[in-house]
């Protein structure tokens, strides 16, 4: 079984400082998406990172399916998000098609939604989301030839990473799955952090490392 | 495996026949104290890049009349003249090592849809006609930004997106009369009300519609079947900005692609999303 395993990020102090999560997060149909994925336990990270590997994931007439890792900043309500992405029916955002990598940043209102290069089954793409510097309020996304940066993330606001799966478009579930499984473990930061509830869609995820990883199954 | 750079690679992955069935694996990691932008290697891409229109120029030449890339300034004043939009005031570049940086002034800008998408077109347009060896938009083009004062006064940026998009994309647009036509035959189809089109012409064309949704339209259609309808699946312009209203003139959605860079610009007001079957990415738990 494969393992992703999490990367070291450097500190400016020259430190190795980390914070590894593994957090379930996994949200009732809202807006026409189902969510699941893990979060930070820290509410004040300045990034996050994800090696994604995607395989035979199949979404139904209408829908997106989605890998990704984001920051959300849950007080300002600013968002930046690296992904991968397969459609059946309209591109991610207008522009994301189907099959391509793709950076989504939200400014509270609108999503705004930037194509990188294609990906292939059983390959690994790194996706990041970081803030630009000490203090700056903007974080940039990127992964594989997309990149985009998203202002208005405070410096002391509740900003957590994610690693993230939606089914985004309609409020069914890809055909072949029939509901979420919720992610277990240690340090497991469940869905009701946000006070969701409601019943989850997805296939099966499984623990695969201490570290965070985790795998989804179909 | 590199630590130290963990941007855009691609890895084989020697484990893949045995799972299958494994659908994505994720890690995630975040860093507790202060991250900068990590290194980014151009070469280290791999893929496909997005081409949305059918055709590419022949031969993978400079677009400009003489056969030559223009430089920033003039290709700037090429774009807002092209362009004729009261909301661009001015395009400027600037070389660095990574590429171009490129900032459109605009007379307002609140980071909305609408100030997304014609800065897009304008930088779409002034990558094609700078470019020269390149093969992909944001090899030529390494970040662009709008910039204008917001409702408040103070200076609003948004960062745009330049995807990986290839240039020399040729749309073929046909003429204003026949874009103005099929958009009142498609707004006849869908029962809108066509309240308001605006053709741009940034090198070829570039359509803005407004729509009017009856109050009692029974929606079974989305949003891309709207878009796909007006300019095609693989669309006959550089660009799209839709906006739907109800009929008291309230938004309900807008959409703006650009597809010379690759942006897409979505908002809606609440559950119009679902209603036109409008697919984003969501933010946890909303």
């Amino acid at each position: 079984m494969f393992v992703s395993l999490p990367k070291v990020v450097r500190s400016s102090l020259g430190l190795a400082v980390w914070l590894i999560f593994v957090g379930a997060l996994i949200s009732p149909v809202l807006a026409g998406t189902n969510q699941s994925g893990r979060q930070t336990g820290s509410s004040s990270v300045d990034g996050s990172y994800a090696r994604l590997q995607g395989h035979a994931f199949h979404p139904s007439s209408g829908q997106c399916v989605l890998y990704s890792t984001l920051s959300a900043d849950f007080t300002t309500l600013r968002q930046i998000q690296s992904g991968i992405v397969r459609c059946d029916g309209g591109p991610l955002g207008g522009s994301c098609p189907s099959g391509q990598v793709f950076v989504e940043r939200y400014n509270g209102a609108s999503y705004f939604c930037t194509p990188g290069y294609s990906f292939s089954n059983s390959y690994q793409y790194d996706a990041t989301t970081f803030r630009n510097g000490p203090s700056s309020t903007t974080f940039t996304g990127q992964i594989n030839g997309a990149s985009l940066s998203q202002g208005g993330f405070g410096l002391s606001d509740e900003i957590r990473g994610l690693a993230w799966g939606e089914v985004a478009g309609t409020s069914t579930c890809p055909s072949s799955n029939s509901g979420w499984s919720y992610v277990t473990g240690s340090d497991v930061h469940q869905y009701a952090t946000f006070g969701f509830a409601g019943a989850p869609c997805w296939g099966t995820i499984t623990s695969t490392s201490s570290q965070g990883a985790f795998d989804v199954d179909d | 495996m590199s630590t130290t750079n963990p941007i855009s690679r691609r890895f084989g992955s020697a484990a893949a026949p045995a799972i299958a069935a494994v659908v994505a694996t994720a890690g995630i990691a975040v860093a507790a104290a202060v991250m900068g932008p990590p290194p980014v290697s151009k070469e280290d891409h791999t893929g496909d890049p997005v081409t949305y229109a059918d055709e590419l120029a022949t031969p993978r030449a400079p677009i400009a009349s003489d056969g030559t890339s223009m430089d920033g300034d003039e290709a700037a004043d090429r774009v807002t003249l092209g362009l004729s939009h009261p909301q661009v005031v001015r395009l400027t570049t600037k070389s660095t090592p990574d590429g171009l940086e490129v900032s459109v002034t605009l007379t307002h800008n609140d980071d909305r849809v609408p100030d997304v998408w014609v800065a897009d077109l304008a930088v779409g347009a002034l990558a094609e006609l700078m470019r020269s060896d390149q093969d992909v938009v944001n090899d030529l083009i390494s970040t662009a930004i709008a910039v204008g004062p917001g409702e408040g006064g103070g200076p609003v940026t948004s960062h745009l997106g330049v995807g990986a998009v290839r240039l020399g994309q040729v749309f073929g647009s046909p003429s204003d009369s026949s874009l103005a036509a099929k958009a009142a035959e498609v707004a006849d189809h869908y029962g809108l009300e066509l309240a308001d089109l605006e053709i741009l012409h940034p090198l070829e064309s570039a359509l803005s519609i407004a729509l009017v949704v009856s109050r009692d339209a029974d929606i079974n259609w989305t949003i891309d079947d709207l878009r796909a309808a007006l300019v095609g699946k693989s669309p006959d312009v550089e660009g799209i900005l839709i906006e739907l209203y109800d009929p008291d003139g309230q938004p309900l959605l807008q959409s703006g692609v650009a597809y010379r860079t690759g942006s897409g610009g979505l908002w809606f007001a609440p559950g119009q999303d679902e209603r036109f079957g409008a697919i984003h990415g969501g933010m946890p738990g909303r």
